[in-house]
């Protein structure tokens, strides 16, 4: 009877080597919780704005996808939106070329660091050609516009895109601060199409220039696409 | 002694025993916590383990390959100069110097004398190679790259010297010997605890069940939130776009939050050591009862 009572003991013993630190474990959680309670809310919110995944492993860093496949071949008429197909960010939608010059470069929908390793970019800041207002491509001036600021005006700029060809013809030239962006808004943001290239200045020497090289181009021909209507 | 009077000592004592618990985790995270942050080796071992200096390397080959082709620099200099100069030895030692004045309170702005010095003389063969006539404006334009070029080489390097690291840095001297108090303050209380529960009982037993209890709840306690953080990822979730800075910050918190559940290993031998005396008291006393 006597070993019964102590088996039974050591038994419940046994228990409470499990019961207790499991109980130990959610009490101290719990009084935590209600230290923190006071403050959980914003300490919450501030650990979903910091840690809600959008990071270097996250984020699409795009490089350009592809290469230019060759123009519609469509030179004048109208196109509707259903008619062709909008570029997306990183794509090589077109091939500028540049009379009077070695200019024969890729043209890249979108403009970050990596994309202008890769060619001409069309800043996102602009539109599209054949909409109506101004296109803004630029590329580094030791590689895809080296020869950029030999153009002379009237040379023929030759922009061919996925959904057609365009003409351009250089009309003007400026020498700009790059921040100095009143130099070229009115005819990025006009009522008619137009095609501004640009490149940092100058090129025959080894600097870290604040100045960029400015090609104003009035529009020949090409289609218009129905983009603001 | 009555029934009644037993289950309240029991209960008294296994109040104290929580109160045990919860000043063995302070003990222990105060410690843990008091170790990091006097030793930059911790975090010296982070960046190596994490690849942050190689990230480093990349993001600014990268950076100076872009300022080079708007300055008409090829990409080939760019990349002789990373070989030669720019290396991860020295990258490293920038770090380390770094990361020790952090932890010392001191200025951690990176000086970059020596590398503007290197960039300046290479430029200038570079630019006697190209052909280009070395004048007064060359001069002064090789030096201003030079220079801007540093500059980039600072700021990415700085990490620790963003505002909220200098604050950090700060708080961690100011605050650094509260960690010691807290570690005092937890292992006072321990002990304290541990007398009062050998006060309630005759026997030896029965007290160190108690040490059981405490010991091995502090083990849990201390366990399961780093291990559940680590498990669920969180680190990797921190929202930081640069390459380095993400391989450092999560090299940092992976680092830490297993120092913290490593650190459960002097509350584990505890148990172990108390469920051994508890044994060998048991069998003592139960061999005394039968005598």
């Amino acid at each position: 009877m006597l070993n019964n009572s102590a088996n039974r003991s050591k038994h419940s013993r046994r228990k409470w080597f499990i019961l207790l630190p499991a109980a130990f474990l959610i009490g101290g959680y719990l009084l935590l919780f209600v230290c923190l309670s006071p403050v959980l809310d914003p300490l919450f919110s501030a650990y979903k704005l910091a840690f809600s995944g959008v990071n270097v492993s996250t984020i699409d860093d795009t490089e350009p996808s592809g290469s230019f496949s060759g123009s519609s071949g469509l030179t004048h008429g109208a196109l509707t939106l259903d008619e062709f197909e909008f570029p997306g960010y990183g794509e090589t939608f077109g091939n500028v070329t540049v009379e009077g010059t070695e200019i024969n470069a890729p043209v890249i929908y979108g403009d970050s660091k990596k994309l202008l390793n890769q060619g001409a970019c069309m800043s996102l800041y602009s539109h599209i050609p054949g909409c109506g207002r101004g296109t803004m491509i630029s590329a580094h001036n030791n590689t895809f516009f080296h020869t950029l600021q030999y153009v002379k005006e009237g040379a023929e700029v030759r922009l061919e895109t996925t959904y057609g060809v365009y003409v351009y013809k250089v009309y003007k030239t400026k020498i700009l601060h790059k921040d100095d962006a009143a130099g070229y808004t009115k005819e990025l943001n006009g009522d008619k199409d137009e095609l501004i290239l640009y490149t940092c200045y100058p090129n025959d020497t080894i600097a870290s220039t604040p100045k960029r090289f400015f090609v104003f181009c009035e529009f020949v021909s090409g289609p218009s696409v129905s983009m603001y209507e | 002694m009555k029934q009644s009077t037993k289950y309240l000592r029991s209960f008294l004592a296994g109040l104290l025993a929580f109160l045990m618990a919860l000043s063995v985790v302070l003990t222990t995270l105060c410690s843990v916590a008091a170790i990091l942050a006097h030793s930059p080796s911790f975090t010296l071992a982070v960046v190596k383990k994490s690849g942050y200096v190689g990230h480093v390397q990349e993001e600014l080959k990268e950076e100076f390959i872009s300022y080079g082709k708007a300055s008409n620099i090829d990409e080939s200099f760019f990349t002789e100069f990373f070989e030669k100069e720019l290396t991860a030895d020295y990258v490293t030692a920038d770090t380390e110097k770094m990361v020790e004045n952090f932890f010392r309170g001191a200025d951690i702005s990176v000086n970059t004398d020596v590398l503007q010095g290197k960039l300046l003389e290479n430029l200038k063969l570079y630019a006697e190679e190209k052909g280009y006539r070395m004048d007064s404006t060359l001069l002064k334009n090789l030096e201003i790259i030079a220079k801007e070029l540093s500059d980039f080489y600072k700021n990415y390097l700085s990490i620790l010297s963003e505002s909220y690291f200098k604050t950090a840095s700060n708080m961690l001297v100011r605050y650094r010997p509260f960690l010691l108090y807290g570690t005092g303050a937890g292992l006072f209380i321990c002990v304290l605890a541990a007398v009062l529960i050998r006060l309630f009982f005759k026997e030896k037993a029965s007290p160190f069940a108690f040490y059981v209890y405490a010991f091995s709840g502090a083990s849990l306690m201390i366990l399961v939130a780093p291990l559940a953080a680590l498990f669920m990822g969180v680190a990797d979730k921190i929202n930081i776009g640069s390459a380095a800075l993400y391989s450092f910050a999560t090299g940092m918190m992976k680092g830490t939050l297993l120092s913290a559940a490593f650190s459960v290993i002097v509350p584990i031998l505890l148990t172990v050591l108390f469920a051994v005396l508890y044994v060998c008291a048991s069998k003592k006393e139960s061999k005394k009862k039968t005598d």
